[in-house]
């Protein structure tokens, strides 16, 4: 079934006068239960797209268009209340830096009874208690004297594990993470992808998880969707991608990525530089950096097209494949 | 070209503020290291693992608190500031931020003439000319001479921070974390360059980096660091196919490849890194170590050499013996 199905969203930037495209018309959908990976660079769109789900697009942002369908309900056009509701209960997000999202001065115990208390009715001892679990739940030993700590005594990849633990409190449909691993060091990193991994499985929810890292991607995605410069350039199945990957952007973004596993000492490059969102070309946003670009690429826009089932790419040769065969 | 004897580094903590306890911090405990002209070596570790501090005691940006620094064969930890100056020519760094490392309100001419000036390398009617040059070689154009640093992309400011440091003609330079503030598609621009640079000028690099595939990719060599120590080295190919230290493999399991539906044969590490002012008796890795024995927790593992140009700390391996 269906949870969350996002029409032509656009979200816009409004500065001097002039409108910044950060993201622009974007369509995709998510089923229950599975795990969605927005992959793309530092401008591409990502966090403002998990921003819009959870109707936290600040001034100078605004959501001129679009819908966002989760459970069937548009939530851009729910009241700030309705909204209220459903933002932290059956929508819940993570950030990339767990230290930020806490509050210094507040025992970690009490930020997740905050977290609780806002969606449920419970008495102290019932609330400590599930604090003390959701704790546990997220492989916090000791809990009962780490309940009384500030979150300077946890370490970064702890203080996830709490950020962790408050988004799951009541246990939501939807957990957006955003770049939630990117702070932490590769052991915790591979610690924290296994905890979400466990709790997907157990409680059946629904993720979308933002990240530049190819390797995240393959180790916990369902669906990928690439972004760059808020456009979509391409939806795949995660296997389908790394096999293979049809947009120009992602074909050469896997073979300009150090690999582990290789011995090759020379990388391939990219051309240039992820364009500031007031220099995009009226084309398509990859053209000016793009191997593979020929006159149409900077003029016109191309389609998001399907071109094998389940799997949309938005890039001009396709067009040519077609006529040729 | 550069070595390192027995590099100490520890940080005396004094007040109590803010709950921050008094003691001393270990970042750096006993490291050794040779580099050879032209020659990269990658230092890995996690946070917290005092490579860092490395690459600034190597500059003398912090002061050693014991152990030798040989530039040449020359020791250059116990010469004084005044002479050492003059040195400094030789040893150049690359630093993580390239937002922070330039000054924000000075144009990329004045920055780059700047160490031109101080260790006089050209004379003052050839600053413009040479300026060209050095933004020529990091792939930049003159024209940007005159532009300031916030008109510049992540990228382009990194190849800046390049120029500035081979401004001076070093023979030996620190990258500290060059591309993990970067962009992934603008990452291998920069890793290439400095290794094309690295090519035409025959400079040494210590390399550090958390990035397990980056480090694969520049290195010659690798040292992987743990709690201020080196717990295993060796040539970069014969490490990453067959890493021997429990903390090696470890690092290398939990890095993801960008291959979906792979077999996660992970090895597991208890908890996180220990604190540099509470670093474990014996081997400091064993309070983590899946393959712990007894003698782990009592006496520290001495270096040993194993094939080739390989060393590893670990108690799991006895001079010539494999398991």
């Amino acid at each position: 079934m269906t949870l969350i199905e996002i029409k032509h969203l656009k979200t816009y930037f409004y500065l001097d006068g002039e409108a910044f495209p950060a993201v622009d018309d974007i369509s995709f959908s998510l089923n229950e239960g599975k795990t969605l990976a927005i992959i793309g660079e530092s401008g591409s769109g990502k966090s403002v797209t998990a921003l819009s789900i959870m109707g936290l697009v600040d001034y100078p942002g605004k959501i001129v268009g679009g819908e966002i369908l989760f459970q069937e309900k548009d939530l851009i056009k729910m009241k700030e209340r309705e909204l209220r509701d459903i933002r932290g209960n059956d929508i819940a997000m993570i950030y990339q830096d767990p230290m930020s999202s806490l509050n210094p001065m507040i025992k970690v115990g009490k930020q997740i009874e905050e977290a609780i208390k806002l969606h449920q009715k419970m008495d102290k001892l019932a609330l400590r208690n599930a604090a003390l679990d959701l704790m546990t739940a997220v492989g916090i030993t000791d809990c009962e004297a780490r309940y009384h700590q500030l979150p300077d005594q946890f370490s970064g990849g702890m203080r996830q594990r709490i950020i962790i633990a408050m988004a799951i409190a009541c246990q939501p449909k939807l957990l957006i993470a955003d770049e939630p691993t990117t702070a932490l060091d590769v052991t915790i990193q591979a610690e924290i992808l296994d905890l979400l991994r466990d709790l997907k499985k157990e409680h059946h929810m629904a993720m979308i998880l933002n990240t530049h890292d190819l390797g995240v991607v393959a180790e916990i995605a369902d669906d990928v969707v690439v972004m760059y410069c808020g456009k979509v350039m391409e939806i795949s199945s995660n296997q389908a991608l790394f096999d293979t990957p049809l947009n120009p952007y992602t074909q050469e973004l896997m073979t300009c990525i150090p690999r582990i596993d290789d011995r090759k000492r020379r990388l391939e490059t990219i051309k240039g530089y992820v364009p500031h969102l007031s220099e995009l070309s009226k084309g398509c946003r990859f053209s000016d950096r793009c191997k593979k670009a020929f006159g149409k690429c900077s003029e016109e826009l191309p389609e998001l097209k399907e071109i094998e089932k389940g799997h949309w790419s938005r890039c001009w040769l396709h067009d040519i494949i077609d006529k040729e065969t | 070209m550069i070595e390192v004897q027995n590099l100490k580094k520890s940080f005396q903590i004094k007040s109590k503020v803010l709950g921050v306890e008094k003691g001393v911090v270990n970042a750096v405990n006993g490291v050794n290291f040779r580099i050879d002209k032209g020659e990269t070596l990658g230092l890995v570790g996690e946070s917290g693992s005092g490579k860092s501090t490395t690459g600034r005691l190597i500059l003398r940006l912090l002061e050693p608190t014991e152990g030798k620094i040989l530039l040449e064969g020359k020791d250059i930890s116990t010469i004084g500031n005044r002479a050492f100056r003059k040195m400094r020519k030789d040893l150049q760094i690359v630093f993580q931020n390239p937002y922070s490392a330039l000054d924000y309100k000075m144009t990329i001419e004045d920055i780059l003439i700047q160490p031109l000036q101080i260790f006089k390398i050209v004379s003052p009617v050839d600053y413009r000319q040479e300026v060209g040059r050095l933004l020529n070689m990091v792939g930049l154009t003159k024209q940007d001479a005159k532009k300031f640093p916030h008109e510049f992309s992540g990228g382009q400011r990194q190849r800046i921070g390049i120029a500035r440091a081979l401004s001076t003609k070093p023979k030996f330079v620190v990258c500290d974390e060059p591309v993990s503030a970067l962009d992934v598609s603008v990452q291998s621009q920069i890793l290439n360059l400095t290794m094309d640079l690295q090519e035409e000028l025959g400079l040494s690099y210590l390399f550090i980096a958390h990035d397990l595939s980056v480090i694969r990719h520049v290195s010659n060599r690798v040292a992987v660091m743990y709690l201020g120590k080196i717990v295993e080295k060796g040539p970069v190919d014969t490490l990453f196919d067959d890493p021997k230290h429990p903390y090696t493999k470890a690092l290398m399991s939990a890095s993801p490849l960008p291959i979906p539906g792979r077999q996660l044969g992970r090895i597991e590490l208890k908890g996180e890194i220990p604190s540099a002012m509470r670093i474990p008796s014996g081997c400091a890795f064993h309070t983590r170590c899946p393959y712990k024995m007894g003698v782990c927790e009592m006496t520290p593992p001495q270096m040993i050499a194993l094939e080739e140009g390989r060393t590893v700390a670990c108690h799991l391996y006895h001079e010539g013996v494999q398991l």
